[in-house]
């Protein structure tokens, strides 16, 4: 479903990525792993179609997305790809109902249908009761757990995680991890995690180490 | 600490000496806003002073002596050159060392002629080398400033012999005549004095919204730096403390380089048309005390910017905390407003049982209370107007939007206050002004023009004493000036002016075909007269014996039909309608000693009309007041933005379309900004109708300028977007979305 050959990045002097590959299949779930600085999230940013690899290729559903431009890239994220950040990625001043419901509206849904949905997603997560609530007034697992449902809820083909659990105690962080994989694997979503939590590379069925800015484990369907 | 937060302020790198820039340069430029806005009034003041002292000099007594300068102001006939005003001073020396006129070094001789700056470039231009025919005496000096209002006043000093100024001011010290006072015009004082409270009162709060704007720039790296200082063991007082002493120094930094800014650019700010005319550079100067007063103040009130927002945060070791909202702004809020209509309308009741100063400390107070209201109002304005947006939105750009001024109404209001009240400021402004106009123009329509006149030349005399034969010997210099082609006398009379001519010569003075009767006199339409009816016109029977079809006179008389008045005091002429013709009548006007008033239609044609000064300069003052809320806007969009790129990094990153982000931005300034601004129209039309009423002056609203006002509010609000939404574009870079 994803495959990322040899892609290379620089940021001014500074080589981020160097080569590295990464392949995604249907339903798998993948940890990028990694010490600091080693070129985890830019690898996770250019397979997303976030950032465009000076060279090498990124290619999605047989397409190379690397070559798209950037309302396509946008386009493909907005539909196709979900996201799930550390922290900052709920706005602040929405509802948790209405974060969730924020990628339908985006995608031309109805307010009224969006809201309903999102409101189906929270039940599912037995969170109903903080539909009305704002970020601030919620949890950190909770918070992580309504940006799970925002980034499942338009039902994308693969979800990326970035440090997902990295602002959470432990248990919130087993909790928030579990309805990832599960919600995702419902689907038939891949997903595709950076971490460098061994307890959250453990919900992956393949780790892939990036070390100065290469795949350094084998890289195998 | 204070040596520390300053020492942090100064050496914390690059990205600290850019914020530090930032602040300073943003202080700086309120300064000069400020400096600027305090010089205009008394730069207007010392002009008026001049222009005073030169009217109306104290002359000296009786008892005194010593050789003394005679200066006559007023006593020529009053002119335009080029469209505008001209004024000639007649000045002379009853004999050696009378003192100098004022603007000048020594007393033009008989026959010299001193000008000012402005009427010498104008006589040397090419366009303008046809008003020397004015001069025919030697231009031979410069006058300073000392006698000018302005720059581009036209002035002329016309040296004479001390014979010819019978009844001018004798002046042997100009110490001994004294100062004049200031603004003699005293009708029109309360409405200057009223408009410079309204004015003063609107261009204050703006630019103290943009110093604490520009104080909080960078704010969240600095919070950032506190929560480490706490980490280390610094108490919350230290750290606030550290806070304020860290604005007042980059205030007190940038109050300084205003002031340097501000005199350097005082002389190209003086090149700045206010009331259609420039201002000495000299002029252009608020009072010591002021200024002081601005300087010591700016680190004050940047500090105290920085310790009111250290209260909305927690700063603890671990990090910055915002602290819970006081709640949602209640409509309670609407009670200040109220109360300064209800003083305001209290004043209505007390009408004139005020004097002049109560009436203006009643409405200076219900204004303030107003401008109070309106700030104190606007939070609950921009929630609850927030809150309808959020409840109907549809796309995601205007549900953020709504949900954003929702979420924090005051910091909305904060940033676009300041066009809301220079909004509210001019409204007051240009309601009062037309109306005020209105009702001394006794509610009859007063043109704004000098009609046009009713041949190509039109000369009145008012002989004051002196003999008819200069009366006549004007005449006949008339009819012989190059360029006169008629010359027809006339004289007024109780059914109005008479012209008294042969039919081909009125035909030619009045530029219309007129016949003459076989009996009787030509009246005018407007007389009301019929043909045939009879009418006495200076004391002899006649009838009319038809009607003119012009109204430039109101009866033309036939030779023979009445005898012609022995002492004409009009004199209608025709010319080759040339601009030199017109100069040359007015020369002779000038030279016949004779107080004269004439109008030239080769004149008239460049007729420039005066701007009303107290509009323009309310309008000068509101559009700098409308560029400082503006730049208000600007940085604290820009500080918005950077402050939550992360959120929007993200939300880009997630596939959001730039144009929904860009829209939610371009919202958050627009809504509120235009229904405040419309409400603020609203509550300053209500407001000043009250304000009128007090003085018992009918309303008159100027719609279209109401209209441009509210278009030029949203044109600040494009301007900012157009300036902060790159800034937008930067933020939501994937290197945003970076843990770190």
């Amino acid at each position: 479903m994803l495959h990322v050959t040899g892609i290379r990045k620089r940021f001014g002097q500074t080589i981020a990525l160097d080569g590295a590959s990464l392949d995604v299949s249907p339903g798998e779930v993948v940890a990028v792993v990694g010490p600091s600085g080693s070129g985890k999230s830019t690898l996770l940013h250019c397979a997303a179609g976030i950032l465009r690899p000076d060279g090498g290729e990124v290619a999605f559903d047989g397409r190379r997305i690397d070559a798209l431009g950037e309302g396509d890239r946008s386009r493909l994220r907005r539909t196709s790809f979900g996201f799930v950040f550390q922290f900052g990625q709920l706005v602040p001043e929405l509802t948790a109902a209405e974060n969730i419901a924020l990628p339908m509206m985006l995608g031309g849904a109805r307010r009224r249908a969006a809201l309903a949905e999102a409101r189906r997603w929270l039940a599912l997560l037995d969170r109903r009761e903080v539909a009305g609530k704002r970020p601030g007034d919620l949890s950190g697992g909770e918070g992580q757990r309504v940006a799970v449902a925002r980034a499942l809820v338009h039902r994308p083909r693969l979800v990326f995680a970035d440090e997902p659990t990295g602002s959470l105690d432990s248990l919130s962080g087993e909790h928030v991890m579990d309805i990832l994989v599960r919600l995702a694997g419902d689907d038939g979503a891949g997903v595709v995690i950076v971490t460098h939590d061994p307890r959250v590379a453990a919900y992956a069925q393949r780790d892939v180490t990036v070390r100065d800015g290469r795949v350094v484990t084998p890289v195998a369907a | 600490m204070i040596g520390l937060a300053v020492s942090l302020l100064v050496g914390g790198g690059r990205r600290a000496a850019v914020r530090l820039a930032l602040i300073v340069g943003g202080v700086a430029m309120g300064i000069v806003f400020l400096l600027g806005a305090l010089a205009i009034g008394p730069a207007r003041d010392r002009a008026d002073a001049r222009v005073t002292e030169r009217h109306s000099p104290a002359g000296a007594l009786p008892s005194d002596s010593r050789p003394a300068l005679l200066w006559a102001a007023f006593q020529t006939t009053p002119t335009s050159v080029d469209g505008r005003d001209l004024e000639v001073l007649e000045v002379g020396a009853t004999g050696p060392g009378a003192p100098a006129p004022l603007g000048a070094e020594r007393v033009p001789a008989p026959g010299e002629v001193f000008v000012s700056p402005a009427l010498d470039r104008l006589l040397r231009s090419d366009a303008g080398r046809v008003y020397r025919l004015r001069f025919p005496g030697r231009v031979d000096g410069t006058l300073g400033r000392a006698v000018l209002h302005d720059p581009d006043e036209l002035v002329a000093m016309v040296g004479m012999p001390s014979a010819a100024l019978d009844g001018a001011t004798r002046i042997t010290s100009w110490a001994a005549a004294g100062r004049a006072e200031a603004d003699q015009n005293g009708g029109n004082t309360f409405n200057r004095r009223l408009v410079y409270l309204l004015v003063a009162v609107a261009v204050l709060v703006p630019i103290a919204v943009f110093v604490a704007a520009s104080t909080r720039l960078g704010a969240a790296a600095r919070e950032q730096r506190f929560a480490a200082m706490r980490l280390v063991g610094a108490t919350p007082r230290q750290v606030a403390g550290g806070a304020a002493a860290e604005a007042a120094a980059a205030g007190l930094a940038g109050g300084v380089l205003g002031l340097v800014l501000a005199l350097g650019l005082r002389t190209r700010a003086a090149d700045v048309s206010i009331a259609g005319y420039s201002t000495f550079p000299a002029d252009l100067s608020p009072p010591v005390w002021q200024v002081a007063a601005v300087l010591a103040a700016t680190p004050g009130l940047a500090a105290a910017a920085a310790l009111v927002s250290m209260r909305r945060i927690a700063v603890t070791p671990l990090g910055v905390r915002r602290r819970g909202s006081a709640g949602r702004p209640s409509a309670w809020r609407l009670i200040p407003l109220g109360l300064s209509w209800a003083e305001l309308a209290v004043a209505v009741q007390l009408g004139d049982t005020l004097t002049e100063d109560g009436k203006l400390a009643a409405l200076g107070v219900g204004f303030a209370g107003a401008i109070l209201g309106i700030v104190v109002a606007g939070p609950w304005l921009v929630g609850a107007l927030a809150g309808a947006v959020a409840r109907v939105a549809r796309r995601p750009g205007t549900l953020i939007a709504g949900r954003r001024l929702q979420a924090a109404p005051t910091t909305a209001f904060r940033a676009i206050g300041g066009a809301v009240l220079g909004v509210f400021a001019a409204t007051a402004v240009l309601v009062y002004l037309p109306s005020h106009d209105h009702w001394s123009n006794g509610e009859a329509h007063v043109p704004s023009s000098v009609a046009a006149p009713v041949a190509d030349a039109y000369v009145q005399v008012f002989r004051d004493g002196a003999p008819y034969a200069r009366v006549h010997a004007l005449a006949r210099r008339l009819a012989r000036l190059p360029g006169v082609e008629d010359v027809a006398a006339a004289a007024d009379t109780r059914q109005g002016r008479a012209l008294f001519a042969g039919c081909a010569e009125a035909s030619r003075v009045l530029r219309v075909r007129v016949h003459c009767p076989a009996r009787g006199v030509l009246a005018d339409r407007s007389l009301g007269r019929r043909a045939g009816e009879p009418l006495t016109l200076r004391g002899a029977r006649t009838s009319v014996g038809g009607i003119l079809p012009t109204s430039a006179v109101s009866i033309v008389v036939p030779r023979g039909a009445v005898p012609a008045p022995p002492h004409p005091s009009v004199f209608l002429l025709a010319t080759d309608g040339s601009l030199a013709a017109a100069q040359r009548v007015r020369a002779a006007v000038t030279a016949s000693g004779l107080y004269g008033d004439v109008e030239t239609a080769a004149d008239e044609a460049r007729f420039v009309p005066a701007p009303d000064p107290l509009r323009r300069q309310a309008e000068l003052v509101l559009a700098l007041m409308l560029s400082i809320a503006g730049c208000s806007l600007v940085v604290m969009m820009v500080e918005g933005v950077l402050e939550r790129r992360r959120e929007l990094a993200i939300l880009a990153a997630a596939g959001t379309r730039p144009g929904s982000l860009r829209s939610a931005a371009a919202l958050e300034i627009l809504v509120p900004l235009g229904v405040a601004s419309v409400a603020s129209c609203v509550v300053g039309v209500l407001v000043t109708a009250t304000l009128l009423r007090v003085r018992g002056i009918g309303l008159v609203i100027p719609w279209q300028a109401l209209a441009e006002l509210l278009a030029a509010s949203a044109l600040v609000g494009a301007a900012v977007l157009a300036i902060g939404l790159p800034v937008l574009g930067r933020a939501i870079g994937a290197e945003n979305l970076r843990t770190e």
